[in-house]
């Protein structure tokens, strides 16, 4: 029985090349539904990506079936070494490892500790975002009172101005953490410790769909930044997180647990390498009570 | 054993860095300390505990860029997450609890106790984490090789770790020390030549002439104003900001990204990869506010960090006083003992026939592994396994600098490449004292 069922789930260059098929068939199949179903806007960046993507599974295809015998032996050599009786834990080791990598690219699989590599993009699209003149700006922005613009001006590094080419506005964000006894500190979302924020609280800095978790997130993570630690290292030597932000030194903040409220904001900045850089606007887009 | 090509004149780029050889423990032990000490690193300095706020629904997979193919990530499955279908999910608390078995399992991996084990329980529970990190906001955060790393560690044989209470010996040849090298290395290298190819894939083969980085420059420079953005380090970027950078920047990338494969089969540019992929994520982080570059770590790991420990043969056969001396000074300063310096008399070539003797003075050396060197090559390899040389050893890996000084040096060296039976020979003499020696490792 065990030499049977041996012999049925034997290793074969032809088992391979058909797995190798199906694997193309099913990044086909998966790259042209998601496209088809989902992005069908012809040309958009999306439909580019996995057409891509779909495009380069059938060209393996067509390699695989046109060129089959001499992909097989090519794989013939393989699972020769592979049937070697030395060695044989790694030779199997080695020769699975190798299928399931090939297996996940072509199939696009993401399996926890293995994907099929970091996508590629370009910046072309990526641009300044400065405007020589004020840009126009929705009511709200006037209900700021000249006392949280004095505020928020702790939230923007002036002395990074002088490495700009000219002067101008720019917009841009702010996080203020509000403690017990009237202080307002600038903070991040690396307080939450998530790679992107926006994908738990909705957004980053508009109204908050579990601001719940923001505030405990926040709290939590100030008890280690408070003390100079990220979490149980020294802020100066650990890891920083897979998305790291502007650096912060959390540590002449009041305690964690005197933090009252968490507020969001867009700012426009007006920036001079030469001359004054300081908020100019500033429009309050969420608020998110800590204490209960 | 594992041997070259015989045929093999001693001066070939290509040298496949073997699956099933016997070589020194070195290289594994370094893979056990740093894959633990590395996963050590990432869970002492992040806070996986917030996972533990999130409610059940808050697991949605939203980060669909990349998985979204598949209409239930496989992922669900291989990280365990399917199995809070039937129990609650853990709190902070128990987040917390998860996260210090594995900072406890990599502590005990690093002293050498009971590693597989330790290996395998971290490798189980840091995967789950990250399996939550990627079902709630993002489908990376830059721990794929971490992991990996200690897949490797989980997958190899328990006599190829270092452990607490057993003799630590640098002088042993396992092949259980070498193929989980080479398994590291494969997936390392598959792991950023698929990033190349998917550069070439999404974008195309002209992707570093559209690649822009004078606009990630200039955005850059703008974040850094705002304490509320991605970091980007302004001075930096504000040296990208011309697109000739960026063209160079791309192209480096492209090509190191796309040829990281060769690691495993052309040994002289894997110093140049391993460097170009090291910087390019510390520009990543500088420019882009992206950490990948604990994976440096693992990248070091794919140098070939046995070759001062493998013992080598070299045989010089002429007259020549310089040589001569050259050959003694490299005896000398052979700290490590990896070096067997020899004149021809010493060796028992059996040139029997005058006329098939060797003609011209010539140098080469037999590593253990079976593969030969000779001239320029040989002194790299000598180099190699002298501490004080070391530095020019890794100048002629540096890219060019080889081509370059090669013509030179046959011009003035005097020393012709040694004939295809002489190298025969000479690897026959080595097979037989390699082979002594493993049998006297294995009697002891």
């Amino acid at each position: 029985m065990k030499t049977r069922l041996a012999t049925s789930f034997r290793v074969t260059p032809q088992r391979l090349t058909l797995l190798l098929i199906l694997a193309c068939l099913i990044g086909i199949y998966l790259s042209l539904f998601t496209v088809l179903s989902k992005h069908y806007i012809f040309g958009s960046s999306t439909f580019r990506y996995y057409g891509g993507y779909a495009a380069f599974n059938v060209l393996m295809l067509i390699l695989l079936i046109r060129r089959r015998k001499w992909i097989e032996q090519g794989l013939s050599a393989c699972v020769d070494w592979l049937h070697e009786p030395t060695d044989v834990y790694a030779r199997r080791v080695v020769f699975s490892t190798a299928v399931v990598i090939v297996l996940c690219y072509l199939t696009r699989a993401y399996i926890g500790f293995w994907f099929p590599g970091i996508a590629g993009w370009t910046e072309a699209r990526t641009g300044s975002r400065m405007v020589e003149t004020l840009p126009e700006l929705s009511p709200e922005y006037s209900e700021t009172t000249e006392q949280e613009l004095a505020k928020l001006n702790g939230t923007i590094i002036s002395d990074h101005a002088r490495y700009l080419s000219h002067a101008g506005y720019i917009r841009g964000n702010a996080m203020l953490l509000h403690y017990k006894d009237g202080q307002s500190l600038p903070g991040n979302h690396e307080l939450t410790n998530f790679v992107f924020p926006q994908y738990v609280f909705g957004t980053m800095y508009g109204a908050q769909r579990n601001s719940g978790v923001l505030a405990q997130s926040i709290k939590s993570t100030l008890e280690h930044r408070t003390q100079g630690r990220r979490f149980l290292l020294p802020d100066s030597v650990a890891y920083p997180n897979h998305s790291p932000y502007m650096p912060i030194d959390y540590r002449g903040y009041p305690p964690a647990s005197e933090l009252e409220r968490v507020s969001l904001w867009q700012i426009v900045v007006f920036a001079d390498p030469h001359g004054e850089t300081k908020v100019v606007a500033a429009k309050r887009e969420a608020i998110v009570n800590v204490l209960r | 054993m594992c041997y070259g090509n015989t045929a093999d004149t001693g001066t070939r780029e290509v040298r496949f860095f073997g699956i099933l050889r016997d070589s020194p423990p070195l290289h594994f032990y370094l893979i056990q300390f740093v894959g633990f000490a590395y996963l050590l690193y990432r869970f002492l300095s992040r806070d996986y505990t917030v996972y533990g706020y999130l409610s059940p629904d808050m697991f949605n997979y939203p980060r669909t860029f990349g998985m979204e193919l598949w209409p239930i990530p496989l992922l669900h499955f291989t990280t365990f997450q399917f199995i809070y279908a039937w129990i609650p999910r853990p709190t902070v608390d128990a987040m917390f609890a998860l996260q210090m078995i594995v900072v406890g399992c990599c502590t005990l991996g690093i002293l050498g106790i009971k590693p597989r084990w330790c290996a395998g329980i971290a490798f189980v529970l840091a995967l789950h984490i990250t399996g939550m990190m990627q079902a709630s906001n993002s489908e990376v955060d830059g721990g794929s090789l971490a992991l990996c790393t200690i897949l490797v560690l989980v997958l190899s044989p328990s006599e190829s770790f270092y452990r607490l209470g057993h003799k630590l010996s640098l002088s042993q040849r396992k092949t259980c020390s070498h193929w989980p090298t080479f398994l590291l290395m494969l997936i390392t290298g598959t792991f950023y030549s698929m990033a190349g190819l998917n550069k070439i894939v999404d974008v195309g083969p002209h992707w570093p002439f559209v690649l822009h980085l004078e606009n990630l420059a200039t955005y850059g420079i703008e974040n850094s104003l705002f304490l509320s953005d991605r970091y980007a380090h302004p001075e930096l970027c504000s040296w990208n900001v011309h697109p000739a950078w960026s063209y160079i920047a791309g192209l480096v990338t492209l090509v190191a990204e796309v040829g990281f494969l060769a690691i495993l089969f052309v040994p002289r540019y894997r110093l140049a990869l391993v460097i170009s992929l090291c910087v390019f994520h510390v520009l990543v982080f500088a420019m882009a506010g992206i950490n990948f570059v604990g994976s440096s770590l693992i990248l070091l790991l794919c140098l070939d960090w046995n070759a001062p420990l493998r013992r080598v043969s070299l045989t010089y056969n002429g007259e020549s006083a310089r040589w001569l001396w050259t050959t003694r000074l490299w005896g000398r300063l052979n700290w490590l003992g990896s070096l067997r310096c020899q004149t021809v008399r010493a060796v028992s070539f059996e040139t029997s026939n005058p006329s098939t003797a060797p003609p011209g003075d010539w140098l080469v050396l037999i590593d253990e592994n079976g593969e030969v060197y000779s001239g320029l090559q040989a002194v790299e390899q000598t180099c190699t396994r002298c501490p004080l040389l070391w530095a020019v050893a890794l100048l002629l890996k540096v890219p060019g600098v080889f081509q370059c000084v090669r013509p030179a040096f046959d011009r003035r060296s005097g020393l012709v490449p040694p004939p295809a039976d002489v190298v025969e020979r000479s690897l026959h003499t080595t097979r037989r004292e390699a082979e002594a020696v493993c049998e006297m490792i294995a009697a002891a």
